[in-house]
């Protein structure tokens, strides 16, 4: 009797708390992958000075995406101290302010009028691209030009109310190019896509199959939510539907740790790919047993041998001790923030909104901090992609040390 | 079902789920909450040992024991912070004490992030075993301790709680709170007691389980739930019964989605719980109490 009567205030608790925890019932985050970096050494200028051109930033601080958010930021805040070490905007300094989402897209509103009431002349939203699609109306109506730092979802720059909202990574549709160029050349006919259990691989898988579906046989989908303790069961799917390589779709992090272990175990003759988010995750990389990552194939976007990757590596190196390796997100956000400075130059100033619009809509072949050397950024009134290109991508691969090797996977490269 | 590698999966994250239902159903038997918190703590011991480990490169034996003694704290600070209060305002009333004892989970969660970090952290082996290669399958070191850890725990803590004088009192105290007190028995002392072995239990199970993918401050709740519904399963008829409760839920996790695929799994086991909490929310073994 006694069980009985408290176990239902318990049960009704358990039950709140269970639909709050069921990942596969709710919501999680975010992105995807690629590398690169920029810029010159600090040069002595005269300090900036005069009232600062501030910088709005939604960090996701606090949610599913807070590690990716943090590459992105840090390397912003890096990006943002070069600016006022070599004397400022057209001599003024750059501020940054920030605010937190938590990859949450109701939050996300309100989180950018926030920004807007405390005077954010550019905003960068290092976010979930869920979120990002919910601030396009309200960054339209302010006129304020807007950076997604880290999302390839293509919605976010597709109309409607796209004119002021802007991307820097190759989007999805590039991804799947590059990998259907990969698997020809490796005579890759038959795949398995494993996709962790979040809305935003929801979104990308429904892209992705179909247009996969035209270069190979998808012989089976798998998934698995993002807090999966065990993910044996799904790669035991896999391995019985025989098929040449694996594609795993995911946020990354601690899961895709989980999935290329298993799978390297369980089929160690399969190809696996990924679409880089755990590429571009070098502190998730630890996580792995030794070798558990060894031969991993993703979609890059950081390469050394681009002179301007190399030296944010060396940047982002030199300011923080624990640096792993410099990643898609790094570059990415530093050429955001670097893309910025050019249109207010260009612009004279971030007064008139629509002339700073223009101004950046107006940038090309502005070389960029990621992709193969030489790889370049250019917006367009119609283009709100920066990349430009095949080349903002590579196939990179993990080496035993569970790190990408500096050499690139030997079977294919897209041609640049 | 033939597959030994889906077994050997799923006894293992079973045997993880049984020894967060045992911590349950301890601090059940001693205080008369389902403490959600639990999970909460298993989170803190594997992350603080992570973080000692490789963050500040302290020995590994000086991590877990800074881990264990982290989880062990917290657990005793919400019984002498939160619960007892509560305990000495409200009596037996159980929804404040659970509404308490779920704002802890959610403060060790987000204290965690704040302190150690909220990106993942590599589980910590302090001795190195080598896979064991059992035909196609593979049981790996980070199995076989959780299996070796689990049977010692649930016979070390069977014997405790049916062979020793503070096993008895806590069961006591949980058949019948009221007789309890009036017979004398020192029930603050007895949850005490409960919190504690708890707390040891769940930093075993964190820090061992951290070993299987790593670890992050988000475990927490999760683990928090499939404990408590492990608990739920296997009922409060015994010390192995958490155990059956965990198996049976590692069991789905593996079997559900290589028979139905992965997108089911989460539902299949919402609905396994609503199942037991409306036909069966005894669980498996019910306790039996002579009034």
């Amino acid at each position: 009797m006694l069980v009985q009567g408290k176990l239902k205030v318990a049960i009704a608790a358990g039950a709140v708390m269970a639909a709050i925890a069921f990942p596969g019932l709710s919501h999680a985050q975010a992105p995807a992958a690629k590398p690169a970096a920029k810029s010159a050494p600090a040069q002595k200028a005269a300090p900036p000075s005069g009232d600062p051109i501030i910088f709005g930033i939604d960090e996701d601080a606090t949610g599913p995406g807070s590690v990716i958010a943090r590459m992105s930021v840090r390397a912003m805040r890096l990006a943002v101290d070069h600016i006022n070490e070599t004397g400022g905007i057209l001599g003024r300094p750059v501020k940054i302010i920030t605010e937190n989402d938590e990859s949450d897209a109701t939050k996300t509103p309100a989180v950018t009028r926030k920004l807007l009431e405390q005077g954010a002349n550019v905003l960068f939203f290092a976010t979930a691209g869920s979120s990002i699609i919910q601030a396009k109306p309200i960054v339209k109506e302010a006129k304020v030009i807007s950076f997604g730092t880290y999302t390839i979802t293509a919605a976010v720059t597709a109309p409607p109310d796209n004119e002021y909202v802007f991307s820097m990574g190759n989007a999805n549709a590039d991804v799947t190019t590059l990998l259907c160029q990969g698997w020809e050349a490796a005579k890759v006919k038959r795949i398995a896509v494993f996709g962790d259990g979040s809305a935003t691989v929801d979104t990308i898988l429904k892209g992705f199959l179909p247009a996969l579906g035209k270069c190979v046989e998808v012989v089976t989908t798998e998934r698995a939510p993002v807090d999966a303790n065990d993910v044996t069961a799904q790669i035991t799917r896999i391995r019985n539907a025989k098929p040449d390589a694996m594609l795993t779709i995911a946020n990354g992090g601690q899961f895709e740790v989980l999935v290329q272990q298993t799978a390297r175990r369980l089929m160690p003759k399969v190809l696996r790919f990924s679409t880089a988010s755990l590429g571009n995750q070098p502190d998730a990389w630890k996580l792995a047993s030794p070798s558990g990552l060894e031969g991993l194939i993703f979609t890059g976007s950081a390469t050394l041998s681009n002179p301007l990757t190399k030296q944010l590596d060396a940047a982002l190196r030199a300011k923080h001790k624990d640096f792993v390796a410099v990643a898609a997100f790094d570059a990415w956000s530093w050429d955001a923030v670097m893309m910025a400075k050019a249109a207010i130059e260009k612009a004279g100033g971030v007064s008139d909104k629509e002339k700073l619009l223009a101004a950046l809509t107006s940038i090309s072949g502005f070389k960029s901090s990621f992709g193969q050397p030489g790889f370049t950024l250019s917006f367009s009134p119609t283009k709100h992609v920066a990349s430009d290109g095949l080349c903002g991508m590579n196939f990179s691969v993990f080496g035993k040390d569970n790190k990408p090797s500096p050499q690139l996977w030997k079977t294919y490269q897209p041609k640049c | 079902m033939t597959d030994l590698q889906l077994w050997i999966s799923a006894l293992e994250i079973g045997s993880f789920y049984g020894l967060i239902a045992l911590c349950y159903l301890i601090v059940y038997q001693g205080a008369l909450v389902f403490n959600f918190a639990i999970g909460g703590y298993a989170m803190m011991a594997g992350i603080a040992t992570s973080w000692l480990a490789t963050e500040q490169g302290a020995p590994v034996w000086l991590a877990m024991l800074f881990g264990v003694v982290l989880c062990v704290g917290s657990s005793v600070l919400t019984e002498m912070v939160v619960v007892r209060p509560m305990v000495r305002r409200s009596g037996h009333d159980e929804l404040p004490k659970l509404i308490a004892v779920t704002a802890v989970l959610f403060a060790l969660e987000q204290g965690a992030g704040a302190v150690f970090g909220r990106g993942s952290m590599p589980g910590q082996w302090l001795f190195d075993i080598e896979p064991i290669e059992m035909g196609e399958a593979v049981l790996d070191g980070a199995a076989l301790q959780m299996f070796v850890v689990t049977g010692v725990v649930f016979a070390l803590v069977a014997f405790w709680l049916n062979a020793t004088r503070a096993g008895r009192m806590l069961r006591a105290a949980g058949d019948n709170p009221v007789a309890a007190q009036v017979l004398g028995l020192p029930t603050d002392r007895i949850r005490l007691t409960a919190f504690f072995v708890a707390g040891v239990i769940a930093a075993i199970a964190g820090i061992v389980f951290a070993l299987k993918s790593g670890i992050t401050f988000r475990s927490a709740l999760p683990w928090s739930i499939k404990g408590f519904l492990a608990a739920v399963i296997g009922g409060t008829g015994g010390a192995w019964a958490p155990l059956v409760g965990g198996l049976l839920l590692g069991a789905i996790e593996v079997f559900v989605p290589f028979y139905l695929g992965g997108a089911s799994v989460d539902y299949v086991i919402l609905l396994l719980a609503a199942v037991f909490f409306v036909v069966r929310p005894q669980g498996f073994f019910a306790r039996r109490i002579r009034v």
